[in-house]
């Protein structure tokens, strides 16, 4: 698998149009899990990974082959969910932006369309998981993710986060406690939590 | 018991699969969270039509940032090539120019070259050659002034002859 995945890199780097589609199906269904499981949108998620397939064909150059390539492309997937997540906060701040009538603009823009989105929650019954990753920080949060679908080591999560690899292990410890108890939790006290924005 | 910083990078170093002597505390710890991830990782995958399509865009977006940045490398080299062509036919052009056989002799980098022939009187003032010329020309006109001096030589002889004869008589 790893000569595998440094030969798509190489052809990647090499500027071939097949070293990236097969990096994309290589990674593209965790990418999108760990986006929709960051943001909680089916469109921010489509959004941000549409963002890394940009970034991936700009940056393929700068990835050093001594690392693995994993951690290095979900740095970017990261970053992307930091920014997207900061901005979204910045929305917040400013309040909605409404229109001559009064109607909030922001119910009309794309991933902003709740009851649609709370339809596909709801069919694949992950609406106590959204829940429950809306109640960890941000912090904890990714590192949980990029626990599941980076397969990145606390080691690397230290790297990334800029902190000792005990304080990654801890707040790992503490997420995923928090989540195990909410998604064991019965469903009437789970739909209490809900409501809450990521 | 309380698992202070050190144990806690114990436990994550032995959890990334380094070697790493537990005691029964950390050993515990480990165990708990291995058991926290299963637990949840069913729950955390992702599946379905949205996936599916938001990959088949990325793939497209891909597809047309790649096009993109190949059609900008050719305009690059197109354009190099066209700027190497250019300056080539400059140069071919400015050395083809009419009259330019002796330029190389007389526009050396030391300066502007004298074209005096070997037996041209020494009083006779040099031609200084500063532009393209048909050496040639020079020097016909050189070999005309050298004999026009001469000329000029037996004539002031003939004169200092004549004085001296009147002095003498």
């Amino acid at each position: 698998m790893k000569d595998e995945i440094e030969q798509m890199v190489a052809a990647a780097k090499a500027g071939r149009a097949d070293g990236f589609q097969r990096l994309m199906s290589a990674y593209g269904a965790r990418l999108y899990g760990f986006f929709f499981r960051a943001t909680g949108s089916h469109h921010d998620a489509e959004d941000l990974l549409g963002d890394l397939s940009l970034r991936l064909v700009r940056m393929i150059k700068t990835y050093d082959d001594r690392g693995r390539f994993e951690p290095w492309l979900f740095r970017i997937a990261s970053n992307l969910v930091r920014d997207r997540i900061r901005r979204r906060q910045v929305r917040s701040i400013v309040g909605p932006i409404t229109d001559a009538e009064g109607q909030s603009i922001e119910d009309e823009l794309p991933g902003k369309n709740l009851p649609v989105e709370a339809g596909l929650l709801a069919a694949e019954e992950s609406g106590r998981l959204k829940t429950a990753l809306e109640k960890l920080d941000d912090g904890t949060r990714e590192m949980i993710l990029l626990r599941h679908f980076a397969d990145m080591s606390f080691k690397e999560i230290a790297e990334l986060f800029e902190c000792p690899i005990g304080t990654a292990l801890a707040k790992v410890h503490r997420g995923l406690k928090t989540l195990r108890r909410m998604l064991e939790e019965p469903q009437d006290n789970a739909a209490s939590h809900e409501g809450g924005p990521i | 018991m309380t698992l202070n910083d050190d144990n806690l990078a114990r436990v994550a170093k032995h959890l990334d699969g380094q070697h790493a002597t537990l005691s029964a505390a950390e050993e515990a710890l480990a165990a708990e969270i291995r058991r926290d991830e299963q637990a949840v990782a069913s729950a955390l995958d992702v599946h379905g039509a949205n996936m599916a399509s938001a990959l088949a865009k990325a793939q497209r977006q891909m597809s047309v940032e790649l096009a993109g940045k190949r059609r900008g490398l050719r305009i690059v080299l197109w354009g190099g090539a066209v700027a190497a062509a250019a300056a080539l036919l400059l140069v071919v052009v400015l050395q083809m120019r009419p009259g330019d056989t002796a330029s190389n002799e007389v526009a050396s980098p030391k300066g502007p070259v004298k074209v005096v022939p070997n037996n041209v009187p020494e009083d006779l003032p040099a031609f200084s050659v500063t532009e393209t010329s048909d050496t040639e020309a020079d020097l016909e006109l050189l070999r005309v002034l050298g004999s026009e001096n001469e000329l000029g030589e037996s004539l002031d002889a003939q004169v200092i002859d004549s004085v001296l004869l009147e002095e003498a008589t």
